[in-house]
């Protein structure tokens, strides 16, 4: 090699990062180039001038807090407009009821007085009626048994309790990996994309799938909506949730969209 | 505790993992940052929206051994979202006082000021190298590139910031 294919490979020399036999040819080199040998030091020089540079800034101590501070105090309040982007009335009124023990939904008067302008605060407001007629039960749904938020459905209970069953069916079925019976539950382009989306879908490798509750079934023009609330191995502490969206086609029904909301 | 235990329980939800995690890491970030953004308010600024950003997606994050790799991703498109801000925003009045102060002799001093005269493209493939200690591999990753490009890309960078540093090469020292 020639000094100049040398002086190329020197960075990744220094880092490491280089085969054996390359490693070599250049180390047999550097023995008679003074010339390489000078490119090697000054490189080293820059290196370790730049990790004295990095371990010696000072960020301020006062303003890492504040940065910490601010991190945490922003991502909540994300967390909390994200959670009311679901928007639709069941999804906001089973939020609110699981958040029940939350000081700001404990005491919504005085959330309502305070920060009225949240909109956490205002959806509470709003739901506030509708909430007074909501019910929670601890019920078995098909086989499994599961806090199930109950809403004025426009449903009967028997259509209510098929649709619900075939939401957790899906999710049992994601857990098992079980293609086949996810492909009886949903329309032929949801479970294509649920093909393409596998790894987000299909979910066998995770373990311990237990079922927090379940809302019953509202209705939005022709589509149906359930959510499921679920916890596993990867997501113990924080559930999850899962948004179906089901349509009732040549008199059966149809899950034609899931949506995962962490 | 090390890094992929913090991982592990950030993820999970624990917010003082994640405190550790920033503590961990934010120098580096910063540095990267700033090195990719020449100015420290900006920098403080995209590391703050990176930490944002991690911790409201780490449940993402599919291997925990390439968290480093990861966040560093981050921080380089905040710093393109901070760019493509700025470009819309006129400064109205100078802030003096600065985030953070780099300490260091005189040689560290002079390689900071250096990078500041650097075209961008080189700083940022330096900060990425040198502040974020990032492997050839995944800096072809993070830039969308071959890591050959990468490689001639880090070689014209150091020898820019030879140049403006002064470095002589052994011909020039021997005459």
């Amino acid at each position: 090699m020639k000094c100049r294919e040398i002086e190329e490979n020197l960075e990744l020399y220094l880092s490491g990062e280089i085969e054996s036999k390359e490693k070599i040819i250049i180390e047999q080199h550097l023995e008679n180039c003074p010339s390489c040998q000078k490119e090697l030091k000054d490189l080293r020089e820059i290196v370790n001038n730049f990790k004295i540079l990095k371990n010696n800034i000072d960020l301020d101590g006062g303003l890492s807090m504040k940065l910490k501070e601010e991190v945490l105090k922003q991502s909540q309040i994300a967390q909390r407009k994200k959670s009311f982007k679901l928007s639709t009335l069941v999804a906001a009124v089973s939020l609110g009821l699981f958040a029940i023990s939350s000081s700001l939904l404990a005491f919504p008067a005085f959330a309502e007085k305070y920060t009225p302008s949240l909109p956490l605060v205002q959806n509470v407001k709003e739901l506030k009626s509708e909430v007074n007629e909501l019910k929670v039960e601890i019920k078995k749904v098909k086989d499994t048994q599961l806090r199930v938020i109950e809403t004025e459905s426009a449903l009967t209970p028997e259509e209510n309790e098929q649709v619900q069953g075939m939401a957790l069916d899906f999710v049992k079925a994601q857990y098992a990996g079980d293609l086949e019976t996810i492909k009886s539950l949903t329309t032929d382009d949801f479970y294509s994309q649920i093909l393409n989306r596998e790894d987000e879908f299909i979910r066998s490798d995770r373990k311990t799938l237990a079922f927090g509750s379940i809302t019953n079934v509202a209705k939005e023009e022709d589509m149906y909506l359930v959510f499921v609330r679920i916890s596993d191995s990867v997501f113990s502490d924080s559930e999850i949730q899962e948004n179906f969206m089901i349509k009732k086609i040549d008199g059966n029904f149809v899950i034609t969209n899931v949506e995962n909301d962490v | 505790m090390d890094d992929l235990q913090l991982v592990a329980k950030a993820k999970k939800g624990n917010e003082l993992a994640f405190v550790q995690l920033m503590e961990t890491h934010q120098k580096s970030l910063y540095c990267t940052a700033y090195g990719i953004m020449g100015s420290s308010w900006d920098a403080y600024d995209v590391l703050q929206e990176t930490f944002l950003k991690a911790y409201t997606s780490i449940h993402t994050l599919k291997d925990n051994s390439s968290f480093k790799f990861w966040l560093s991703r981050i921080l380089i498109n905040k710093c393109y979202d901070q760019k493509r801000k700025l470009k819309r925003i006129v400064p109205v009045e100078e802030v003096y006082e600065t985030p953070c102060e780099f300490k260091g002799n005189e040689e560290t001093m002079d390689l900071l000021h250096a990078l500041e005269k650097l075209e961008e493209k080189n700083r940022t493939i330096l900060s990425l190298r040198y502040f974020q200690d990032l492997p050839l591999k995944q800096m072809a990753e993070i830039l969308e590139c071959p890591e050959g490009t990468v490689k001639s890309r880090l070689n014209r960078a150091l020898k820019e910031l030879k140049e403006v540093l002064g470095y002589k090469n052994y011909e020039e020292v021997v005459q």
